[in-house]
C-alpha cells in the first residue's frame, strides 16, 4: 500500500459509516457521488453499506474506485459491507478486485484477473 | 440528451428497422433474395437487440436474440430461408413490434404469445446444431481462436446512453473472456471526478469462434463513441508481437497505436469510421410547429406589402417585395421539409398482400409503382388506412378465384397494382386489378333497389361505380371478415374528402378495376390564384388553373367556344348566390380537374398569392365547393375553392353555398 508520510490509527475517529442505496447507475451518479464526498470532510475510515444499492453501471464503479482512492492518499481505509450481487458481478466482469478496492492498491489499473 | 430523448429515437428507429426487415423478407419471399437482404435482416434485429440492452428491455432483447440466432445460420448458410421460416419470422417481426410499443407505452404483450415462436425459432437453432452439421467444420480458421480488443470509451460515451458492461456481456456471450484489465490511469480523485463522465478503458482478451464481424457488431452501437481496436492474437508468437497495446491517455483524445505492424488491427475510431450521418431526425411536431409559424409570416408580409403599396414609398415596396420573396423561398423548403416518398406507406402493402392472399386463399402479386412521388406527411398518414381499405377489397372482391381466372384464360395469380404520380398540382394514386371489373347492371339494380337512383334516369359509368361509396352500399354476395359488408367504402370516401381529395373509380368486366384517390400535396400552404366576384373574395389553387380568358357576354349556355373546343363553364355569382350585377367585362378561369376541363366566370383576377389554408369549422363540412379557408394580407377572409366538387356539382349554377 502507498502509504502517505504522516501516519495515524483507524482509533483516532470512529468510522464514517455511509449507506448508499438505489441505483449506482448514470441517473443517480451526481446523488451517489454527492453522499460519497461526504467521507472527505471525514478524518478516519469509512464503511461504506451497499447493502441496498440494486444496480450499478461503470459510474457507480468509477465512484467507487475513486472514493477509494482519494481516501487512500489520506491514508485512510475503506471497507465495503453488504456488497449486493449486481455490484460483485460487475466488479467480477471488470476483472477489479473488490478486496482491491477495500484496500486501494497504488495502481488499480493493472490489477486485472483472468476471467 | 436524456434517456427519454434516446427512448423516442430507439423507439422511432425500431420502427423502421422492423419495416425494413419486413420489406426484406417479402422481398425475399417474392425470390429477390440476395445476400444484402439477409444481411439487413440481420442487422435491423441485431441493432433492435442491441439498443432494446441500453433500455432494460429484457424480454425485447431475448426474444430478438433468438431471433438474431436464427438469422445468423441464414447468413452463413446453415439454414436455408424458405418460405415456412419467412413467415415464422414475419409473425416474429409483428411480436418485437409489439415489444416495442410495449416500451411505448402500449400494453405488453402476453409472454405466452412468445412462446410458440420461440420454440418454432428454438426446432431451426437445434436443426442446424445437430453433430453432424458442416457449419463449424466450415468455420475459417482465420476468424477464431484468441482476439484483443482494445475498447476505451469516450469521456462523453455514458451519457450517451453506452455501456461498457454491456459491451462486455455481449462479448462473454461469444466466447470465454480470458482476461479483462480495466484501466484506471485517467480516474480523478473523488474530488475532481465528475459523475457521469468515463474515465475507465478495457484490455480485453476474448476467446471464441464467432469471427471478427459478430466482435465488431457488439461494438456497433458504441462505435462513435470510442476507441476501438480489435486484432487476433496469433497464439505462440513472440514475445514482442503479444505485448499489450499502450494504453491511451483518457483525455489526450488520440486514438490508440496501431495493433501491430502486421496490419491485422482494425482500427475504427469514430473519427476514422464515422460516416458523417446525411440526415437528422426532427419531431414532427416541431415541422409542424415551424409550418404554422411560415404560414403566419406568409399573412403578415401579404399584410406588409398591402401597406407599403397604399403608402405610396417605393423603397418601402421595394424592400417588402424583396421580403416577400424571400419568405417564398422559406415557404417552399419548409413544406419540402415535410415531404415523404409515398414508397415508405406502399411497403406496407407487400405484407397487407401476403397475409390477405394467406387468409383468401389466392396467389396475388402485388406490385408497386412511383415510390419516390413526394407529399406532405400529413397526408401521407391519413391515407393508409383507406388504402388499406382498397387493396383488401381489390384482393376479395376484385380478383377472381383461381378456377374463375383459368376458365378465362387469365394466369391463375392474380395483380394487384400500387401506382403514384403528380398531376395538376395534387398527387394520384392508383389502385388497380385485373379481377373481373365492376358489374355495372347489379350496382345499378341494387341502387334501385335502394332506392338511391331513379331507375329512369341514365347514369354514365362513373355515376354507377361511384354509387358503391354510398353508405351500406354493398352487392358483394357473401361476406367475408375483410370486407363485402358495405361498411368502408363510404368511410373511405369521407377520409379522402376530409384530406380535400377525390376518389374515382374506372372499371372494365372481366379486365379490372382502377380506383383513383387524388389528393392534395399539402394541407398547409399553396400557391393561390385570387379571383374576385362582387365583394368577395375567392381562391383558385394555381396548380388547377390552366388560363384565362375574356368571357364574352350574352351566352346563355352552359358552354362557350375555346379555340375550336367545348368549354362548360359555371358562374361563381351563381353558383354562390352573391348578389348585385355582373361588371361589363367578366373574364373565365380555365381549370382542370383529372381529364376534366372547365371555365369559371368571375369578375376580376386578382393573381397570384401565397395561400395559407385554414380549415373550415365542422358548421361548413357539408358546404360543397369550399375546401378551406384563407386570410387576406387586409385582414379579410377569403374562400379557396374546391374544383373538384365544383365539377361533380349536378347543376352547375344552382347556389353551392348560401
Amino acid at each position: 500500500m502507498n502509504c502517505p508520510a504522516r501516519t495515524r490509527s483507524a482509533d483516532d475517529a470512529p468510522p464514517l459509516e455511509i449507506a448508499l442505496s438505489g441505483g449506482m447507475t448514470i441517473e443517480h451518479a451526481a446523488d451517489q457521488a454527492r453522499r460519497l464526498r461526504a467521507a472527505l470532510t471525514h478524518s478516519g475510515p469509512v464503511q461504506l453499506d451497499l447493502g441496498e444499492v440494486i444496480a450499478i453501471d461503470v459510474t457507480g464503479v468509477q465512484l467507487l474506485l475513486a472514493t477509494t482512492r482519494s481516501l487512500a492518499s489520506h491514508a485512510w481505509p475503506v471497507t465495503l459491507h453488504g456488497v449486493p450481487p449486481a455490484v460483485e458481478h460487475a466488479f467480477a466482469l471488470l476483472g477489479i478486485d473488490l478486496d482491491v478496492v477495500s484496500s486501494p492498491a497504488p495502481n488499480v489499473a493493472e490489477a486485472g484477473s483472468p476471467r | 440528451m436524456n434517456m427519454e430523448q434516446l427512448l423516442q429515437t430507439f423507439l422511432g428507429e425500431s420502427r423502421d428497422l422492423l419495416e425494413e426487415m419486413e420489406r426484406h423478407l417479402l422481398d425475399i419471399r417474392a425470390g429477390q433474395c440476395g445476400d444484402d437482404a439477409v444481411n439487413a435482416i440481420f442487422r435491423a434485429a441485431h441493432t433492435i437487440k442491441g439498443s432494446g440492452g441500453l433500455f432494460d428491455l429484457t424480454e425485447l432483447v431475448q426474444f430478438t436474440h433468438v431471433v438474431e440466432s436464427v438469422l445468423d445460420l441464414v447468413r452463413d448458410g446453415s439454414l436455408a430461408l424458405d418460405h415456412d421460416l419467412v413467415a415464422l419470422l414475419l409473425a416474429c417481426c409483428d411480436h418485437i413490434h409489439l415489444l416495442v410499443e410495449a416500451a411505448a407505452g402500449a400494453p405488453a404483450p402476453d409472454p405466452a404469445q412468445a412462446a410458440p415462436l420461440l420454440a418454432r425459432l428454438e426446432v431451426h437453432l437445434h436443426a442446424t446444431h445437430a453433430p453432424d452439421g458442416v457449419a463449424s467444420a466450415d468455420a475459417p480458421m482465420a476468424d477464431s481462436g484468441l482476439w484483443r480488443i482494445s475498447y476505451h470509451p469516450h469521456p462523453t460515451a455514458l451519457r450517451f446512453g453506452n455501456s461498457p458492461l454491456r459491451v462486455l456481456r455481449c462479448l462473454k456471450a461469444l466466447g470465454t473472456l480470458e482476461q479483462v484489465r480495466t484501466r484506471t490511469d485517467g480516474l480523478p480523485p473523488l474530488e475532481l471526478l465528475e459523475p457521469e463522465t468515463c474515465y475507465l478503458g478495457f484490455e480485453i482478451e476474448l476467446r471464441t469462434d464467432a469471427g471478427r464481424a459478430r466482435i465488431e457488431e457488439v461494438f456497433e452501437f458504441v462505435r462513435d463513441e470510442c476507441e476501438l481496436l480489435i486484432a487476433p492474437v496469433v497464439e505462440g508468437a513472440t514475445a514482442a508481437a503479444a505485448t499489450p497495446l499502450p494504453p491511451p491517455a483518457i483525455d489526450d483524445g488520440e486514438p490508440p497505436a496501431a495493433a501491430g505492424e502486421n496490419g491485422t488491427g482494425v482500427q475504427a475510431s469514430a473519427r476514422g469510421a464515422r460516416q458523417e450521418s446525411r440526415s437528422i431526425r426532427v419531431d414532427a411536431d416541431r415541422l409542424d410547429r415551424m409550418i404554422d409559424l411560415v404560414g403566419e409570416l406568409i399573412i403578415a408580409v401579404a399584410g406588409s406589402n398591402a401597406s407599403a403599396q397604399r403608402s405610396g414609398d417605393a423603397a418601402l415596396q421595394e424592400s417588402t417585395s424583396m421580403v416577400a420573396e424571400l419568405v417564398e423561398q422559406v415557404r417552399e423548403s419548409a413544406l419540402q421539409l415535410r415531404m415523404v416518398k409515398i414508397g415508405g406507406t406502399f411497403s406496407r402493402f407487400h405484407r397487407v398482400v401476403h397475409d390477405v392472399a394467406r387468409e383468401l386463399g389466392k396467389d396475388i402479386a402485388l406490385v408497386v409503382s412511383g415510390e419516390d412521388t413526394e407529399l406532405d406527411k400529413s397526408v401521407v398518414e391519413k391515407i393508409a388506412d383507406p388504402l388499406t381499405h382498397l387493396v383488401r377489397n381489390a384482393m376479395d372482391h376484385g380478383i377472381e378465384p383461381a378456377a374463375v381466372r383459368r376458365a378465362c384464360g387469365k394466369p391463375e395469380r392474380g395483380t394487384v397494382r400500387l401506382n403514384a404520380f403528380h398531376d395538376s398540382g395534387s398527387i394520384v394514386i392508383e389502385i388497380s386489378d385485373d379481377g373481373g371489373g365492376l358489374d355495372r347492371e347489379r350496382i345499378l339494380a341494387k341502387a334501385v333497389e335502394r332506392g338511391l337512383i331513379d331507375p329512369a334516369r341514365t347514369l354514365t359509368d362513373a355515376e354507377v361505380f361511384a354509387l358503391v361509396f354510398e353508405p351500406g352500399f354493398s352487392t358483394a354476395e357473401k361476406v367475408t371478415n375483410l370486407s363485402g359488408r358495405g361498411v368502408g367504402m363510404d368511410v373511405v370516401r369521407r377520409n379522402i374528402s376530409a384530406l380535400r381529395g377525390s376518389v374515382d373509380i374506372a372499371s372494365r368486366p372481366g379486365i379490372g378495376t382502377t380506383i383513383s384517390v387524388r389528393l392534395p400535396l399539402t394541407l398547409a400552404i399553396i400557391n393561390g390564384f385570387q379571383v374576385g366576384v362582387g365583394k368577395s373574395v375567392f381562391i383558385l389553387p394555381l396548380d388547377v388553373v390552366e388560363e384565362c380568358i375574356e368571357f364574352s357576354s350574352g351566352y346563355q349556355a352552359e358552354y362557350t367556344d375555346l379555340r375550336g373546343g367545348v368549354l362548360p363553364y359555371l358562374r361563381l355569382r351563381s353558383a354562390f348566390g352573391i348578389d348585385g350585377t355582373p361588371p361589363p367585362r367578366e373574364s373565365i378561369v380555365v381549370v382542370k380537374h383529372g381529364p376534366q376541363r372547365c371555365g369559371i366566370v368571375v369578375d376580376q383576377l386578382l393573381g397570384e398569392w401565397q395561400t395559407v389554408i385554414k380549415p373550415l369549422s365542422s358548421v361548413f363540412s357539408g358546404v360543397r365547393g369550399i375546401s378551406g379557408s384563407s386570410i387576406l394580407g387586409s385582414g379579410e377572409v377569403a374562400l379557396i375553392l374546391d374544383v373538384g366538387s365544383l365539377l361533380r356539382s349536378d347543376e352547375p349554377d344552382a347556389p353551392l353555398a348560401a
